[in-house]
């Protein structure tokens, strides 16, 4: 990778991988160190990494730092306080489904959440999942068809809203 | 398999996802029409799906970015200014180290003669050489024994032998020394690489004092001694010759030794370990003599 694909890299993928992680993280502070930590490791690996493969090379990185972070704060229940404040201000913001949407996948597990939004955000294929995350393709499937289910339900208990 | 009311939300799940043929989903559609009920679900999943907020963009992309800069590029530029000043630093260090050589004998000899006092042992050793002995000038090469322990195999059950090489090159001959290191077994591998393998024995220092003062042969001796060059005519020249041969063998041997001993004390054995440079204090006597 030479330093103008990794830089086109930058434009292209950091909004993506930093959403991907906010979502997941409902940090933005973290959610940003941890994309200056997965570019500044492709970087240290730009010999190896092809800049096809750079994006998935991007979100398995981020990926690991964030089971790291989740392990984190797992530790410190204080960190909940600022998740749910983050969380109170993004669903002012969003219209009426997205918004049970949203408060539906906040009551994922985190390994089913992370794969919701990698399938939603990003559009990746089971497989793509399944190699960044560290799952097998089963596991993927398994673990969208129970977000995708909670979420059905939670909408359906709110019959106003369709 | 077809679709019933017990697998419903798999084949949902599959035709939101786009898992399904064209003729699996034309089923899955028609089972939803024939049960309304159902029909709200399959809604809900159509609508399950997390919208990404665009509105949430990681700022200040240029900081992640990589600019042509110079040979090496680091992080953040602080890190670059503390390199810069690390090897300023080594580069100071290194320039201000006074300049030693391992070659030139005669100016490490001089130095190590006004430096070094030799222990009163060592002089005993040494005769001095008064003025009588310098009356005759044609110096005999000192004719030292040399040799080398060649350790065999531990397998082989034979005891050790010493093998004395005679070397017609060099005049001077090491006696066989038993290696100390290998005596008290310990584990000395790291050692090992920084001391020589051959010690000079007390008794070869002996021999090497005693017959420096005697030396009277003629001029042949002193040229097999020298490699077979042709000396100058100069009687004063070999002299100092020989002098720089002695001298350059003993620089070459006055390399840190380690002696090891077993030491009995009140019915306790210890091990002392002893690291000392006798070689070079050796020389300086010899040196001082002459």
């Amino acid at each position: 990778m030479t330093e103008k694909e990794f830089n086109n890299c930058v434009d292209s993928c950091s909004d993506g991988l930093y959403r991907f992680l906010v979502k997941n993280l409902k940090d933005r502070d973290t959610a940003k160190n941890i994309v200056q930590s997965a570019f500044e490791k492709m970087w240290m690996k730009r010999t190896e990494v092809q800049s096809e493969r750079a994006r998935s090379y991007l979100f398995t990185t981020g990926y690991r730092l964030m089971v790291d972070e989740w392990r984190y704060q797992q530790r410190f229940s204080g960190l909940d306080a600022a998740a749910d404040h983050y969380a109170e201000e993004v669903y002012a913001e969003r219209n009426d489904v997205k918004r049970l949407v949203d408060r539906a996948a906040e009551a994922l597990v985190p390994e089913q959440k992370a794969v919701l939004t990698l399938r939603d955000f990003e559009g990746y294929t089971y497989e793509e999942i399944a190699e960044i995350t560290g799952l097998n393709m089963a596991q993927v499937k398994v673990y969208l068809f129970r977000a995708r289910t909670h979420i059905k339900k939670f909408i359906g208990s709110r019959e106003e809203v369709l | 398999m077809s679709i019933n009311k017990e697998n419903y939300e798999m084949y949902f799940f599959d035709l939101m996802e786009g898992n399904l043929s064209a003729d699996e989903e034309q089923m899955v559609r028609a089972f939803a029409a024939q049960h309304p009920e159902l029909a709200t679900e399959l809604a809900a999943y159509s609508k399950s799906v997390l919208v990404a907020d665009e509105t949430v963009v990681f700022e200040n992309k240029e900081s992640l970015k990589r600019k042509k800069s110079g040979l090496i590029y680091l992080f953040h530029p602080y890190h670059s200014v503390a390199a810069i000043g690390i090897l300023l630093i080594g580069a100071l260090w290194i320039l201000n180290q006074p300049e030693s050589s391992s070659t030139d004998l005669m100016a490490n000899t001089k130095d190590t003669t006004s430096a070094v006092q030799p222990p009163s042992t060592e002089q005993a050793l040494v005769p001095e050489i008064t003025e009588e002995n310098k009356t005759d000038e044609t110096l005999a090469v000192p004719h030292v024994t040399y040799a080398t322990t060649v350790k065999k195999s531990y397998r082989n059950s034979a005891p050790k032998r010493a093998v004395q090489k005679e070397e017609s090159a060099s005049p001077v001959k090491f006696t066989p020394v038993q290696d100390p290191i290998q005596m008290a077994k310990v584990d000395t591998s790291i050692i090992k690489k920084d001391i020589p393998q051959i010690h000079l024995e007390q008794q070869v220092e002996k021999r090497v004092a005693s017959v420096l003062p005697d030396i009277n042969a003629d001029s042949a001796q002193v040229a097999v001694a020298q490699n077979n060059q042709p000396e100058p005519a100069e009687r004063m020249g070999v002299k100092e010759t020989i002098v720089n041969k002695v001298g350059n063998l003993l620089s070459y041997l006055s390399k840190p030794t380690l002696k090891i001993e077993r030491v009995k004390e009140d019915d306790k054995t210890r091990l002392k370990i002893q690291l000392e440079n006798e070689r070079l204090k050796m020389m300086s006597t010899m040196k001082a003599g002459l």
